[in-house]
């Protein structure tokens, strides 16, 4: 995200600066610059702690319509390149290239190819790791992070990973991570030679499975994108938490615009909704429903994640954040048959009105009445 | 933009005499005659000997006004690290190489490390502390143990500003892996050559025994432009000395990357 927004800013580059909501007190760090990555700021971090290091820091509002168009990008630029291409959310991508030697070359050399290709076309400049399985190939992005190219020899997944810090193994997050640092283990390699007694001791059931992929042990195939794997999600950290249910369904409603705005600029249609909501004390409530027929119209979406909201929304404690996923995508909006209810139609008609007065005077110039009812609930 | 430029470990081989030096020259005539075909050169008889400024300063002036210098570290500095002697050692060094830099000519210092050099506390901390003290000089860091290819070790590169040496050699299992990374202002680049049946329990000279083919360089080329992208220059240096071969690479990569529209240096 930090690197599409320097694209757009000249005067970025080369600056620190962070990604994160703006005026909430609250937010976490979305996105750094690699200016800001060396002064040792992070994502995910607390903004409201940080408050000091971050004065004169320009601290950026996410646009995620535009980081969703040039992951949009950055996939049709490398699907020529690879038999297999998994597309994951923030820019993240696999490429399987097994046996592609007689047509693309050295597999080293392929993957440094499609990194210039990206930079010099796209303006972006790519982390790759190139290794035998997904896992290492992910690890290996995170060691030399926030730029660079690394290709693990085949046979030395064990070696490389032996010395990196175990927090940059996928599923190791701060818990984990601090369960095994008071045992007394830090880097990978000390989690790798661990018996299965003692790792199960330690981390329960996943303890063998975090204790195989730390020997750089990884199965998992690189999947191509489907609709029915992909999701668009949107989510909002509320200003202050609330108890509020309408206020709390007018900002449903602003995810639902926001995510479908982003399901039509990808030509997509969605079936099913999932929707969580968490509370002021941390606990998490989640669900999904099925559409009766998929759709790409924000009504449509609103509509369902209301009753699921409601259906959700059992406890008289404040909420502090909302998600809403639009799942089971299918390609192309969907035509129009001889069976579309006239209510359908017509709700499709509006939508295609809205959408075209939003591209000609920006997504703020028309929203629905319910959605403007967080403005005065606030 | 960045500033590329392209050159060999060391000039002065006597069977270089033919392959690249012609048969007649003498070999106080080597220096300005490569001086004439590339504009960068890696000095590593340091490694052997302290350098001493007087000679520094007779190696520039033999070398004409545009050629710069990454020169190795003494064996003191980075093999045979005296536990009470390394901080006397590296300030004598430092003396004469003061001369490269105040005259603009240091592209920078080169810590190689043994494969011996392992990455234990007393070795990170050795490292920390020599970087301390010679900082006022651009540095770049290879490492022939794999074991200090970690994150760690990277980020403490980027906050120090020392650079990381790419290397390219055989891919064979128990070398360090191919790496790609900028962690400084300089990118630096070392070509040993990919000899694999002679990698392994031979000299120096036959490991390094390798002439790369125009198919092998032209894939770094996609390397070296996507790492100009962090960088404000980069050094490139061929280590396959043998019989010339490394002036005949870099000779071959300074035409690869002409043609593609890049020009490497001000030759």
């Amino acid at each position: 995200m930090a690197a599409i927004e320097a694209l757009g800013d000249p005067a970025l580059r080369g600056e620190p600066f962070i990604i994160a909501p703006p005026h909430n007190r609250r937010a976490v760090i979305i996105d750094v610059s690699e200016a800001a990555f060396r002064e040792g700021l992070r994502r995910g971090m607390p903004l409201a702690p940080l408050s000091r290091r971050l004065k004169g820091m320009r601290i950026l509002e996410p646009d995620y319509s535009r980081y969703s168009r040039a992951e949009g990008h950055l996939y049709k630029k490398v699907l020529s390149q690879a038999p297999l291409v998994e597309r994951l959310e923030g820019g993240h991508l696999f490429l399987d290239i097994t046996g592609t030697g007689c047509l693309f070359g050295d597999a080293a050399d392929h993957a440094a190819r499609i990194r210039r290709s990206i930079a010099s076309s796209l303006g972006l400049n790519p982390i790759a790791g190139l290794a035998s399985n997904r896992l290492v190939s992910k690890v290996a992005t995170r060691v030399v992070k926030p730029e660079g190219f690394v290709t693990v020899t085949p046979g030395d997944e064990e070696n490389f990973l032996k010395h990196q810090d175990i927090i940059l193994l996928p599923g190791i997050g701060a818990k984990i991570s601090e369960r095994l640092n008071l045992l007394g283990i830090h880097e990978l390699g000390e989690l790798a030679g661990l018996p299965d007694e003692a790792v199960s001791a330690a981390l329960g059931g996943k303890g063998p499975r975090l204790r195989d992929a730390a020997r750089g042990l990884d199965f998992t195939p690189v999947t191509a994108e489907t609709g029915a794997a992909k999701k668009i999600r949107e989510e909002v950290l509320l200003e202050s938490d609330t108890n509020e249910r309408e206020e709390a369904a007018a900002r449903l409603c602003i995810l639902a615009e926001e995510a479908g705005c982003r399901l039509r600029r990808d030509g997509m249609s969605a079936g099913r909704i999932e929707l969580s909501i968490t509370y002021t004390d941390g606990i998490r409530t989640a669900g999904q429903t099925r559409l009766e027929r998929p759709s790409w119209c924000d009504r449509d979406f609103f509509d369902a994640a209301r009753i699921l909201f409601d259906r959700l929304l059992q406890r008289r404690v404040r909420l502090r954040r909302i998600s809403l996923a639009l799942a089971d995508l299918q390609g192309g909006n969907l035509q129009l048959d001889l069976f579309t209810p006239p209510e359908k139609i017509k709700r499709e008609s509006l939508q295609r009105a809205l959408d075209s007065i939003r591209g000609r005077y920006g997504d703020g110039a028309i929203r629905s009445g319910y959605s403007l009812r967080k403005a005065t609930h606030a | 933009m960045t500033e590329l430029r392209i050159g060999t470990s060391g000039y002065d081989y006597l069977d270089w005499k033919g392959p690249f030096y012609p048969g007649d020259l003498r070999r106080d005539e080597f220096l300005p005659f490569y001086s004439e075909n590339f504009d960068t050169v890696e000095l590593n008889f340091s490694y052997y000997r302290m350098p001493t400024a007087h000679q520094l300063e007779g190696i520039m002036k033999r070398s004409g006004k545009k050629l710069d210098f990454a020169i190795k570290a003494h064996s003191s500095m980075t093999h045979t690290i005296d536990p009470h002697g390394w901080k006397t050692a590296a300030r004598e060094y430092a003396d004469a190489v003061e001369v490269l830099a105040r005259e603009g000519r240091l592209a920078s210092v080169l810590l190689q490390f043994p494969y011996s050099f392992h990455y234990i506390p007393e070795r990170r901390q050795y490292l920390d502390r020599l970087i301390q003290e010679i900082h006022e000089f651009p540095l770049v860091v290879e490492f022939r143990n794999t074991e200090w290819l970690n994150k760690r070790v990277f980020d403490a590169l980027r906050e120090r500003q020392a650079g990381f040496c790419c290397v390219d050699m055989p891919r064979l299992k128990g070398l360090p892996a191919s790496l790609d990374i900028v962690t400084a202002p300089i990118a630096y680049i070392r070509f040993h050559g990919r000899n694999e049946q002679t990698w392994w329990g031979s000299d120096a000279a036959a490991r390094f025994d390798y002439l790369y083919q125009d198919t092998e360089l032209k894939p770094w080329i996609d390397r070296i432009i996507s790492m100009a992208g962090s960088a404000e220059k980069i050094r490139v240096y061929f280590n396959n000395h043998r019989r010339g071969q490394a002036p005949a690479n870099a000779l071959m990569l300074k035409k690869l990357l002409t043609a593609e529209g890049l020009i490497p240096g001000s030759k």
